[in-house]
């Protein structure tokens, strides 16, 4: 079943093209992996598929509901979230309270939004630090932060942008084990930007690929690594040969 | 409930509030319960200003427009068609609210520091608009000279009391009900909205916190708030004008209360009157008369000092001492679960 679909998506910013006549299909349960170098387009994608940005032309459809005219809070009504490339902790605020405003999307009750939040920081591994300001936690910390938030919310569709650049090998370990959870064990769908080719190979059901705003190839990890334009997108074109060979 | 009282952590807010519950009887200098009143006022006021400068964290500097509303209201009932004070406080309240409501639509588009400028705009534009008119159509705003209540000796039932004992309860009640009020909503899912708002919009909405509904909601009740105080002080003072109750230094002093007390807490907005009601009449009295103004001086310096060493006001440092306290009076409710603090 068809989750999120977006039809011909462009955006220009003044007269640069930045996203050009995207199309992007994602199956309900999957994991898809947007990928592309720097300045492909990518969170600009992402940023109109959870609804940041109005796109100049195309639609975006959520369980067959076009939304791309939506505010943000509504996508999140409709169990869309996201978390952000550059985090945004509610820093003056406790972990707990954090994800308690998470919680509060399905519940008005500050006992039962509590106990949602306990539940899901444990999930994310941040049980023991529940009582911290989130300002004082490390950037691992606060991107589990992000996590936990947007999943407090119950989403279908989960919107990660680039959650474990930055952080160390072992700390990158350890949101993969969250995400493939959050994917398999909670049945959340997930579409995610990311720099870091170990996560994005290892969790991807599919690849998107994107260069110079447009989409330049699709399909499961292999397929992707083999396609001689990625790689040319990736590594320029004097590679290509030697890449393949 | 009773037996509870044996622990510290219940006795000792059982024993500030029999305190603040009998000062009228313990105090005979009706100067000395003048300070108190204006020490629960504030708290009061200042409080009323915490619900959308400290828990959603915009910070409004033109709050006195508020309190000019509901004083202008009531008195303008009162004393052109004889309608209690405390039904026009209600109706002052409620025309503030929808003022508050109005305001912030423009207004809340805009973020940081040219939000709190374009607040100092509205309250500077209704100042001087009722300073300039005599009246529009039948409502008698008087301008700049300002309005005479007329004092009806001991009626209750129209706000006015010829003992200051009687307008302390009135305060002290007044100032219960905000704090039970900021009690609640800090405590509610609109109060962690508000705190993910004054923390970070963005992330905020994408959590399904519709911002801006909830930003006119928390201005409306503020606004409603600050109008009932006007009403207050309107029936103390008997006489209010547009350069006492509207000015920008009166906004200010609010705003300076809950900052200095610790903005977005329940009780912070009550330490900071604590410390700044007596020192503003302190300076009004020594400096007052030769050297007007040298009270906001003072005002200044101090929001100078806590800015630079507790940014987050004196309520975390009164926090820790109190929390000590009732450690060292061996209160079982507080060993018991030591390090998760109350936040107060």
């Amino acid at each position: 079943m068809i989750i999120l679909e977006a039809k011909k998506l462009t955006k220009s910013f003044g007269g640069l093209m930045a996203v050009a006549d995207v199309s992007v299909t994602v199956n309900s349960g999957e994991l898809v992996g947007l990928i592309g170098p720097n300045g492909a387009g990518k969170t600009t994608l992402f940023n109109m598929l959870s609804g940041y940005y109005k796109p100049t032309t195309g639609e975006v459809y959520f369980r067959g509901q076009d939304i791309t005219k939506l505010k943000v809070f509504e996508t999140s009504d409709l169990g869309i979230a996201r978390t952000f490339q550059i985090v945004k902790p509610f820093g003056k605020m406790t972990v707990l309270d954090n994800v308690m405003v998470g919680a509060f999307a399905k519940t008005g009750h500050k006992k039962e939004a509590r106990d949602k939040a306990l539940e899901v920081l444990d999930f994310v591994g941040l049980f023991n630090a529940k009582d911290n300001l989130a300002e004082s936690m490390t950037l691992g910390g606060k991107k589990r932060i992000e996590l936990a938030r947007a999943l407090a919310t119950e989403p279908e569709l989960l919107l990660l942008d680039e959650v474990v650049a930055g952080l160390n090998p072992s700390e990158v370990k350890g949101v993969i084990e969250i995400i493939r959870k959050i994917c398999k064990d909670k049945r959340v769908t997930i579409v995610m930007v990311e720099h870091v080719m170990q996560a994005i190979m290892a969790l991807s059901d599919r690849i998107i690929v994107m260069n110079s705003g447009r989409k330049i190839a699709e399909g499961t990890p292999e397929e992707v690594a083999n396609n001689p334009e990625v790689i040319q997108a990736y590594l320029g074109r004097g590679m290509t040969k030697s890449a393949r060979g | 409930m009773l037996r509870r009282l044996r622990y510290p952590s219940y006795f000792l807010p059982f024993l500030f509030l029999l305190i603040l519950g009998l000062l009228p009887f313990i105090i005979n200098n009706e100067y000395i319960l003048q300070v108190f009143i204006m020490f629960l006022f504030n708290a009061y006021l200042a409080s009323g200003w915490n619900i959308i400068s400290g828990f959603a964290g915009q910070l409004s500097l033109g709050h006195a427009a508020f309190v000019g509303i509901g004083a202008y209201t009531s008195t303008i009932l009162f004393v052109q068609w004889g309608i209690s004070p405390w039904i026009g406080m209600i109706f002052g309240g409620v025309i503030a609210a929808i003022f508050g409501w109005l305001i912030g639509y423009p207004v809340f588009k805009l973020r940081g520091p040219y939000y709190a400028l374009a607040t100092i705009a509205y309250g500077e534009i209704i100042r001087i608009f009722i300073q300039n008119t005599k009246a529009v159509g039948p409502i008698e705003l008087k301008g700049a000279e300002g309005i005479l209540i007329p004092f009806k000796g001991s009626s209750p039932a129209l706000f006015q009391f010829e003992t200051k004992a009687a307008y302390y309860y009135v305060a002290l009640a007044m100032f219960l009900l905000v704090l039970l009020l900021s009690y609640k909503i800090k405590n509610s899912k609109m109060g962690y909205y508000l705190s993910a708002i004054g923390n970070d919009q963005d992330a905020a909405e994408s959590l399904g916190v519709n911002t801006s509904k909830m930003k006119l909601t928390a201005s409306a009740i503020s606004a409603f708030v600050m109008a009932l105080g006007g009403t207050f002080y309107a029936q103390f003072l008997l006489y209010i004008n547009p350069q006492g109750v509207l000015s920008g230094d009166f906004s200010t002093e609010i705003a300076v209360i809950g900052i200095i007390g610790g903005e977005g807490t329940v009780f912070g907005p009550v330490l900071g009157s604590l410390i700044l009601t007596p020192l503003s009449e302190l300076t009004r009295i020594y400096l007052g008369g030769r050297f007007a103004g040298v009270h906001l001086l003072a005002y200044g310096l101090i929001l100078m000092a806590v800015v630079t060493h507790i940014p987050h006001g004196v309520i975390g440092t009164f926090s820790k001492l109190y929390h000590r306290i009732l450690l060292k009076l061996g209160d079982p409710v507080v060993s018991a679960k030591t390090g998760a603090g109350k936040t107060l």
